[in-house]
């Protein structure tokens, strides 16, 4: 049992950082209808930026966590006006295409200016655990947890309860009928890109701070738990990438624990794989996924 | 001078041309409609005031000229309800009723107008919650009317509103629509294909052949004209 609990709170503190990837894939999806397979190397680059912040400017990890999120949201919505933008006539074959492109560049890009070897992200956090009976709980993922639920709630908050959040949804929605009530819908866009790079810096820096090290390739897994994470609970659903990542987290965690013959380490992402076509088949449009009721 | 005046208005979708020159014009207060058979350029008409399709030619409004964008025109006061209605069918009834009030700072005012909404369909009021795209076609044809009125347009372009609509829901609309431009003065351009309808509610007309205006009178003397009738009235 207190294995159980441990394996799950640890667990979470991974699915936290799927979550938050899985949710800046949605809202990608929800405006511009294409999966973004640029958003790991996003938040990739995004780490790099914190890392020179802290590690070749003096900065120290706070001020360097908050400068980064705000420069990859500007950076987000810089690459939706210039590169998205002009394609959006094209179709989104060609946009999914153009995420590749970014994804090969901004990989190439980090390791022209950063270098490829590996490198060390100051860890803000405790490594230690706290102690709850027998239980030990690692204080890392509760602070991933706390970030990244932060992070949802904002937003939340934003999309549901602001002028704003109302607009982008309905640009989301149907961008035509917005527009005609004055909505400039290419800003809204631009914000929602915006608002999905910043999380993927969020999810970057976690993940490079839990890790110890990292190099430019060392989100291309986690984008790869973040799809079936999305996938998995309905690519439209926000609250479907959030606990779909959370779910995916503990769920690879219990098995790598209980299952630890079968699912070693190297087994993780085929079993995360295998988890996703079997919900897809049982359920196609994702475990909170819905189907749009609509009457014409 | 007119509110809106159309002058030699050409457009196209790609290649293919779609209007060869419309040229019209609008009084504050009016209600006009346009006629015209599929493909006479009724729709691009409304599309190329409201700057959703790529046009040439003058559009003024309240004697400036109109930039082409749809944010443009909406700020300038024109609110288009497109074919189809525009609902954003994800939203809830009351989030499309704020949607229409989105360039309003007036925070106060859109929440009266929305009480008055409420107040003037009963029904949206109760299902104020509910998806907009789970409502019958005439519901959301309302809601969307209901929606334009939120932004307190000076002009609304109406485009095909009796489209798969019942004759009675198609009275109770265009009630609605006579009541605002009289009451609260809202200039009408409407497109239709019920020309019956059309003429009924409107004091002008403007019938399109093949992307050109070919006809233009009182509504009740295009009545009487003998090509309208046989061809659109059909009697």
């Amino acid at each position: 049992m207190t294995q159980f609990v441990q394996q799950v709170v640890a667990g979470l503190g991974d699915g936290a950082i799927y979550a938050s990837l899985a949710l800046a894939l949605v809202l990608i999806y929800r405006a511009t209808h294409v999966i973004n397979f640029a958003q790991g190397e996003m938040g990739m680059f995004s780490t790099y930026i914190a890392y020179a912040l802290i590690v070749h400017h003096g900065w120290s990890f706070w001020p360097a966590f908050v400068f980064t999120i705000f420069v990859s949201f500007v950076g987000g919505a810089a690459i939706q006006q210039t590169v998205i933008r002009p394609l959006a006539r094209a179709g989104e074959l060609t946009i999914v295409m153009a995420t590749i492109a970014l994804l090969v560049l901004l990989n190439g890009l980090a390791s022209w200016i950063w270098l490829p070897d590996e490198k060390i992200l100051p860890n803000p956090f405790p490594t230690g655990t706290w102690s709850i009976g027998d239980v030990q709980i690692p204080q890392q993922s509760v602070y991933n947890l706390v970030i990244v639920l932060a992070c949802v709630v904002l937003l939340w908050l934003l999309f549901n309860f602001t002028k704003l959040g109302l607009a982008l949804r309905a640009s989301a929605v149907n961008p035509v009928a917005s527009r005609l009530l004055g909505v400039r819908v290419t800003w809204m866009l631009a914000l929602g890109w915006g608002f999905a790079a910043a999380l993927s810096a969020v999810a970057g820096i976690l993940a490079a701070s839990a890790q110890f090290v990292f190099t430019p390739t060392f989100m291309q897994v986690t984008i790869i738990y973040a799809f079936a994470a999305a996938v998995v609970g309905g690519i439209e659903s926000p609250l479907g990438a959030v606990v779909g990542g959370l779910a995916l987290g503990v769920t690879i965690n219990l098995l790598g624990t209980y299952l630890d013959e079968f699912v070693t380490p190297d087994m993780r992402l085929p079993v995360a794989l295998a988890i996703l076509l079997v919900v897809l088949i049982l359920r196609p449009a994702g475990v909170l996924g819905r189907t749009v009721v609509r009457r014409v | 001078m007119p509110l809106l005046e159309l002058t030699d208005v050409h457009a196209r979708y790609g290649q293919v041309r779609a209007l060869h020159g419309v040229t019209l014009t609008i009084d504050e207060g009016e209600i006009v409609a346009l006629l015209g058979a599929n493909g006479a350029g009724k729709t691009t008409t409304l599309r190329a005031i409201s700057g959703v399709v790529a046009r040439d030619g003058g559009v003024a409004f309240d004697g400036k000229p109109l930039p082409r964008s749809p944010e443009a025109a909406a700020r300038a006061g024109i609110t288009h309800v497109p074919e189809g209605r525009g609902i954003l069918a994800e939203l809830t009834v009351r989030e499309n009723l704020m949607m229409g009030a989105y360039l309003r700072r007036d925070r106060k005012a859109v929440a009266d107008d929305l009480e008055r909404a409420y107040q003037e369909l009963p029904w949206l009021g109760q299902r104020r919650n509910q998806q907009a795209g789970t409502l019958s076609g005439g519901e959301q044809q309302m809601l969307a009317l209901e929606r334009a009125l939120m932004a307190r347009p000076r002009m609304l372009l109406l485009d095909e509103p009796s489209l798969g609509l019942a004759p009675l829901i198609v009275q109770e609309f265009f009630r609605l629509v006579t009541r605002l431009n009289r009451e609260q003065g809202v200039t009408v351009l409407v497109v239709e294909q019920n020309a019956n309808v059309a003429l009924d509610v409107s004091n002008r007309a403007y019938l399109l052949e093949v992307g050109r205006v070919a006809l233009e009178g009182q509504s009740a003397e295009l009545r009487e004209h003998e090509g309208v009738r046989r061809s659109y009235l059909g009697y």
